[in-house]
């Protein structure tokens, strides 16, 4: 009996976590824009990660200026939503932004240890973001771009 | 002055008649059908959209590809590249670096490619389809491949 009860209560929750989430992606002005934006900013983290096996350090400015760039569609994104959610994601952002800003600081010591904390600092930073935003609209980790390998280039058999 | 003699008839004939001949005796295949594809970027992802195109072997291909980023300051391009030859390719675009246009010059394993372009800019290029098969295309900005690629199919003649 307790075990229906435990089941009952945990699909309860469930439920309950699902209607919550789809009612807070409904409750969002522009979700698609927000999705986009969280995307775009996961590209440039993941586009700046990929610069550290080759170590192409002279490329990190770059991308901590795309990173800048990037965050303007976040802003757009929530250009509408209420003043007191725009300050938390203004936060977040900012918080991301200045990690961003110390890659581009940190590549020109070549110190590949300080430069790899510094990257996985931003990934923090957006992973913060993130979790402001309802979970389908999150872009999965590891899961950019098309193809089964997603982000690790054509297939095998074309490779 | 007057009429030609039949025989002279016969050569001035014979003359009108040799362009024809030597045309028909050329065998010459049908001109190539021009084909146009788009293509374009996900916005500011990196990705193409759509991720997969699709013409016959032997056609001219005009491809035009649109970058459709609207913040990120980023060059992308497209380039047809060989199968099996993704790795070769991508690091040797690394090596020809931003002043051949991240672009090997000359690479055999780089079937067609169109030269960088920035956000809100199109670019082009022309190129004979190859036998059928399947043929990987990239963006070989340092890094992007890993995510902006797709498949050209390339169908038999009927």
């Amino acid at each position: 009996m307790s075990k229906r009860i435990r089941s009952v209560a945990l699909l309860a929750c469930v439920v309950l976590v699902t209607a919550a989430t789809v009612a807070r992606t409904a409750e969002l002005q522009a979700p698609d824009e927000v999705k986009n934006a969280l995307r775009i900013l996961a590209y440039v983290q993941d586009d700046m990660a990929r610069k550290l096996p080759s170590h192409s350090y002279a490329r990190l400015p770059h991308e901590s200026q795309e990173f800048t760039e990037a965050s303007q569609a976040m802003r757009d994104a929530v250009a509408r939503e209420p003043a007191a959610f725009k300050a938390k994601v203004e936060g977040a952002l900012g918080k991301a932004l200045a990690a961003s800003d110390t890659v581009a600081e940190i590549s020109k010591s070549n110190d590949e240890a300080k430069i790899t904390t510094a990257v996985g600092a931003v990934d923090a930073a957006l992973q913060v973001l993130n979790g402001l935003f309802p979970e389908p609209l999150r872009p999965v980790p590891g899961q950019l771009g098309p193809g089964p390998g997603r982000g690790q280039g054509p297939p095998p058999g074309l490779r | 002055m007057g009429a030609a003699s039949p025989s002279r008839r016969h050569c001035l004939l014979l003359v009108g008649l040799a362009p024809l001949a030597l045309a028909g005796c050329g065998r010459r295949e049908p001109p190539a059908p021009v084909v146009d594809l788009m293509i374009e970027t996900n916005g500011d992802l990196l990705e193409f959209k759509p991720t997969e195109l699709t013409c016959h072997a032997g056609d001219h291909v005009r491809l035009t590809f649109r970058h459709t980023g609207k913040y990120v300051n980023v060059e992308h391009n497209w380039a047809l590249i060989l199968p099996h030859a993704f790795d070769a390719v991508t690091a040797a675009a690394v090596k020809a670096g931003e002043e051949h246009g991240w672009v090997p010059p000359g690479d055999p394993r780089i079937l067609a490619a169109t030269p960088m372009c920035g956000k809100g800019q199109a670019v082009m290029t022309e190129f004979i389809a190859p036998a059928a098969g399947d043929y990987p295309f990239i963006c070989t900005f340092p890094g992007h491949a890993q995510s902006m690629w797709g498949v050209l199919h390339v169908l038999e003649r009927s």
